[in-house]
């Protein structure tokens, strides 16, 4: 079969968009803002609808999420986002408390992007041909994996209702294959990720399931004065999360029971899959709301248990159970292992967890700095990315409260704030005080990252909880060098999803990042690693000597020194970077 | 000259009007909001009256300063900065106004703001410790660990029995890679508050960073058990906007931990006290009616079942507490509706699909108990009551197979209900022929009745094993 990569044409027009990219930097040097919105200008029209009628129904505030994707595998990132819906379906338009915007269309919407091969970012919605609105359920989150390794990214949907996998038919449409496939859940489900749990070389699934709040069963909850507000995560019980092990054939298996998941309940809503403990196989760490957080280490032998509480990881400093949103695992501090940044409530820091190696953690929240400035914002989507391509992993923090706020009492909507940047600076985190769009208030929920522009830096997508999709360029990060890598498994899982790129300079600390596309809060991001390299001294000072990958089977592999700003396909057992 | 004269009384007199309509200064008009907002009544009543009295005396740093503490006792850290920054301003030398600024200014994130308020408290009032320690919180916080340290360590000087100086000491000290210290630290504050659970954890976390497991386990033992306990309060001023609370919550959780100790009783009477103060409080009537249930009073009972579903349809829990005092009444069909109800308002409750799949089974619908019992396996899969009832239920419907694979799950636990589990295995196994291993479990759950003495079970266990005996012979 033809596989969309093997498109020659899209590498000519993925240079042309490499042109494009350097003009653009060249126009917006000088700037002051490291991103720009660019929704607007680009098509990417979306308004998030919550369908709130006044029932205070916990889905309205918790949604939603979005996804980057190269569905059409023409080599640049289009956008998943899922849409809300009205819950109680005893109501009419009428009562809606937010009027359904103007171009408003049901169900969530893919957008493609048009930059290649116009070399214009541009996005048209493609949902009707694509087929992939949804079934009318209150849109979640988003998982993207080629689940059946035939080169075409598929579809995971989380709702609150029934949970569907759309599978990629190659020509830019999508078949619901929920039922067949066995994982058509139908509870509060919130992120999902993609893993191939048992190195079979077939993507396997993870679900976080939130709590067992229903639309019959919604409380009524009050603020510590009396006043109504959306009831909190312990307001209804929790629940376990999914596991579902890929048969090969279509058709996924729940495992939940059997692989020791299910042995304990949580107010799920983010996870991230890395191997945690540096024994090569993928492990699962779950942020939980209000209850401990769990890792579930792979015992290798199909099952997983959770040694939060032991690794130190379950709570914070303080021994609370945060409420854990948003999650992402690196390696920040450059130390060989992946460490865990997660985001929690107003009045409670942000979460840093620093991994030893094996698997036990500390929490450095504070001894990075990043503890009071959390403190005020209800943290969601984030991740560490390079923005500014100086090596160091920073992070972007999507904030949007969920509980009133006193000063924005009274206006349509009162959770919105500000989003936040912070640049690692080596021994600490500092805030980038930007202003732009990082002073612009939004109740901002998911956040998707990735080189939406190609030009060799990290944009974001950012969802706002009913508003306008914010899509975030970097107007910054193009500056300085850069690599990405694609990297395709051949015993692997296709798309490649918990192999480690470790790139080699010469006189420094070799650098790796994890091919993945799960973490933050119910977005997929760009699974295409991303390399900062500094400016030209940085990189005359230590030159690229080469790259190695581990491959998720096991497997290592040594690719010589690629040239800087471009990116690379890489393929397993290749030894050579595709032309 | 005179129509300035007069146009400057008129401006006069309208200003003076329109201070007097508001009644706030300008810089509170914003907590005008505070008349529009809903609040439980005993809190509104109490917000304000307290807002009356500033406006009434604008001039007035009590007045401010009051209202303040009670809006930070409610979360709203927003408005009450406000206040306290005019009491502040109305008299500069007050080291209360001062710190609660700096405190409330924390909450909101002006990080630096309170600390320079914080550290403005202490140049008026140095003896107040607390306000040091919480100086040293913020200063870890943003990450300046020296300074961190010098304030916990001056606090300590003045004030040796500060638990939570020494575990924010033990912080500092853990940030800087001193572990040995920070284990010191921490223990300190073990010692001088027993129940403190921050500092049994973060003493659990210095011992794993040691390298010592079994100390790490022992302080998360400890930590397990007092998680849940009031942790130190140390700070005089604060537990005063604290005691301002006059919601609810307050005797509801009161009540809630007598619930827990099983002082029945007790717990009524301060859940009562809560639904008097908040009539709205549905979660306060959910629990009454388990608690009049379980006193027999079920009159009573159903007047809180009646109260909380009229209040809030959507709490399963009051159709299950309900139905289980249905259950202890024999009303079984009363009892299965009420079950359904609560399943209907929240499909996952495991609780609620164990009781009504037992009640199914025990009225010969075993089909329809295993579906509920899978379903609450479903939701809660370490249910091992829900395990048992449905391995039981198949030994009923002749599903012996299946009946021995769930009930093989059920005896790993050893507890007074383990000898029971392991009668229902064998008898699983007997049902399908398996003798050999029914005498087994038969022997294993007769030790383990005796060893907990419980001798009546043991004995039925003994005949039911010389009757398996007997039929094993005979084959």
């Amino acid at each position: 079969m033809k596989t969309p990569w093997h498109i020659a044409a899209s590498f000519t027009v993925f240079g042309a968009c490499l042109m494009f990219a350097w003009i653009s930097r060249a126009l917006t040097a000088g700037s002051a803002a490291p991103f720009t919105d660019a929704a607007a200008e680009t098509g990417l029209e979306f308004r998030h609808f919550i369908g709130a009628t006044g029932s205070y129904y916990t889905p309205e505030i918790m949604g939603s999420g979005v996804a980057v994707l190269d569905y059409d595998g023409d080599g640049d990132l289009d956008v998943f986002l899922l849409q809300g819906a009205m819950l109680d379906k005893t109501k009419s338009l009428a009562d809606l408390l937010f009027p359904a915007p103007e171009r408003h269309f049901p169900g969530n919407r893919l957008f493609r992007n048009e930059l290649i091969p116009t070399g214009k970012l541009h996005f048209v919605d493609v949902t009707d041909q694509a087929g992939v609105a949804g079934n009318g359920a209150f849109g979640m989150g988003a998982a993207v994996g080629d689940y059946d390794n035939d080169g075409y990214s598929d579809l995971f949907v989380t709702n609150y209702g029934r949970n569907m996998l759309y599978h990629n038919n190659g020509n830019g449409t999508f078949t619901d294959v929920t039922a067949v496939a066995g994982v058509g859940e139908d509870s509060f489900s919130a992120s999902a990720a993609f893993l191939d749990y048992d190195r079979d070389g077939y993507l396997d699934l993870f679900v976080t399931r939130y709590n067992a709040f229903t639309v019959q069963g919604n409380k009524k909850c009050y603020n510590y004065a009396g006043g109504r507000e959306y009831c909190g995560p312990g307001d209804y019980a929790s629940l376990a999360s999914k596991l579902y092990h890929n048969d090969g054939h279509g058709h996924f298996v729940n495992v939940t029971q059997q692989s020791g998941i299910g042995s304990a309940t949580g107010n799920g809503l983010g996870v991230v899959c890395a191997d945690f403990n540096g024994d090569g196989w993928p492990d699962i760490y779950v942020a939980n709301d209000k209850t401990p957080n769990h890792l579930w280490m792979n015992q290798h032998d199909g099952t997983f248990k959770d040694l939060a509480l032991f690794s130190g990881a379950a709570y914070n400093a303080d021994g609370k159970a945060l409420s854990g949103m948003g999650v992402t695992a690196a390696d920040f501090d450059g130390d060989g292992d992946e460490d865990i940044f997660i985001t929690n409530l107003t009045g409670e820091p942000n979460s840093l967890f620093q991994n030893d190696g094996a698997g036990s953690f500390e929490d450095v929240t504070n001894t990075y700095g990043l503890g009071q400035a959390s403190f005020p914002f209800t943290g969601f989507g984030t991740l560490w990315f390079d923005y500014d391509n100086d090596g160091l992993l920073d992070l972007f923090v999507a904030n949007g409260e969920v509980r009133v706020i006193d000063s924005q009492r009274g206006t349509p909507f009162p959770f919105r704030q500000r989003s936040q940047l912070f640049h690692h600076e080596g021994k600490t985190y500092r805030e980038v005080a930007s202003g732009g769009v990082f002073d612009q208030l939004h109740v901002n929920r998911g956040a998707a990252f990735g080189d939406i522009d190609n030009d060799g830096d990290i944009d974001i997508v950012v969802t706002n909880a009913n508003g306008p999709v914010r899509l975030l360029l970097n107007q910054v990060g193009a500056r300085n060098h850069w690599l990405e890598a694609q990297l395709r498994g051949v015993k692997s899982n296709r798309d490649a999803y918990g192999a480690r790129v470790t790139l080699y300079r010469k006189g420094r600390t070799p650098m790796w990042r994890r091919v993945a596309a799960d973490g933050s809060y119910l977005s997929a991001q760009d699974p295409r690693v991303h390399f900062g390299l500094g400016g030209d001294a940085d990189l005359a000072k230590a030159p690229i000597e080469k790259l190695v990958i581990t491959w998720p089977g096991g497997a290592s592999e040594t690719f010589d020194a690629p040239k800087v700003d471009q990116l690379l396909r890489l393929v397993e057992g290749s030894g050579k970077p595709m032309k | 000259m005179a129509w300035r004269f007069v146009l400057t009384t008129c401006l006069a007199w309208s200003f003076a009007r329109g201070q007097s309509t508001t009644g706030l200064p300008p810089e509170l008009v914003w907590l005008r909001q505070i008349e529009h907002e809903e609040f439980e009544p005993a809190v509104g009543k109490q917000i304000r009256h307290a807002y009356d009295q500033l406006r009434n005396q604008p001039q007035s740093t009590e007045a401010a300063g009051k209202l303040g503490m009670i809006l930070q006792c409610y979360g709203k850290y927003e408005l009450a900065e406000a206040c306290y920054r005019r009491a502040l301003g109305l008299k500069p030398d007050a080291f209360r106004w001062a710190y609660y600024l700096g405190n409330v200014e924390a909450w909101i994130g002006k990080t630096r703001d309170a600390i320079g308020d914080i550290q403005r408290a202490l140049k008026i009032d140095e003896t107040y410790t607390p306000a040091r320690v919480r100086l040293a919180e913020l200063l870890f916080e943003t990450g300046d660990m020296d300074q961190s340290r010098q304030a916990f360590e001056a606090a300590l000087r003045r004030d040796a029995r500060l638990a939570s100086a020494y575990f924010g000491l033990g912080r500092v000290l853990g940030a800087r890679g001193d572990w040995l210290q920070a284990v010191e630290s921490f223990r300190r504050a073990c010692d001088l508050a027993p129940r403190y659970a921050a500092a049994h954890y973060a003493l659990a976390m210095a011992y794993k960073k040691l390298g010592d497991p079994a100390k790490m386990r022992e302080h998360l033992e400890i930590y397990g058990r007092v998680k849940e306990s009031p942790q130190p309060a140390e700070d005089p001023l604060m537990n005063e906007v604290k005691s301002l609370y006059m919601g609810g919550l307050s005797q509801f959780a009161k009540a809630s931990g007598l619930m827990r100790e099983g002082k029945t009783k007790e717990a009524i009477a301060e859940f009562e006290s809560a639904v008097r103060v908040n009539p709205r409080m549905v979660m306060a009537h959910v629990d009454l009616i388990a608690l009049y249930g379980k006193l027999g009073q079920i009159q009573q009972a159903e007047e809180h079942y009646r109260s909380a579903t009229a209040l809030d349809p959507g709490w399963g829990e009051a159709y299950y507490n309900w139905g289980l005092i249905l259950l202890r009444q024999h009303q079984t069909d009363d009892a299965i509706t009420a079950f359904s109800e609560a399943l209907r308002v929240n499909p996952y409750y495991a609780d609620a699909h164990i009781q009504l799949g037992a009640l199914l089974d025990e009225t010969a619908r075993s089909k329809g108990a295993q579906r509920h019992f899978r379903l609450a396996l479903d939701d809660n899969p370490a249910s091992r009551e829900a395990r048992f009832l449905l391995g039981r239920s198949l030994i009923r419907t002749g599903e012996f197979n299946e009946a021995i694979a769930q009930l093989s799950k059920t005896i790993d636990v050893d507890d007074e209900k383990t000898a029971v589990c392991m009668q229902t295995l064998a008898v699983a196994h007997q049902r399908a022929g398996n003798l050999n291993p029914a005498l087994h479990f038969l022997e294993l759950a007769r030790d383990r009745a005796r060893a907990r003495k419980m001798d009546q079970l043991a004995a039925q266990l003994q005949e039911q094993l010389d009757q398996v005996s007997k039929e094993a012979l005979a084959r």
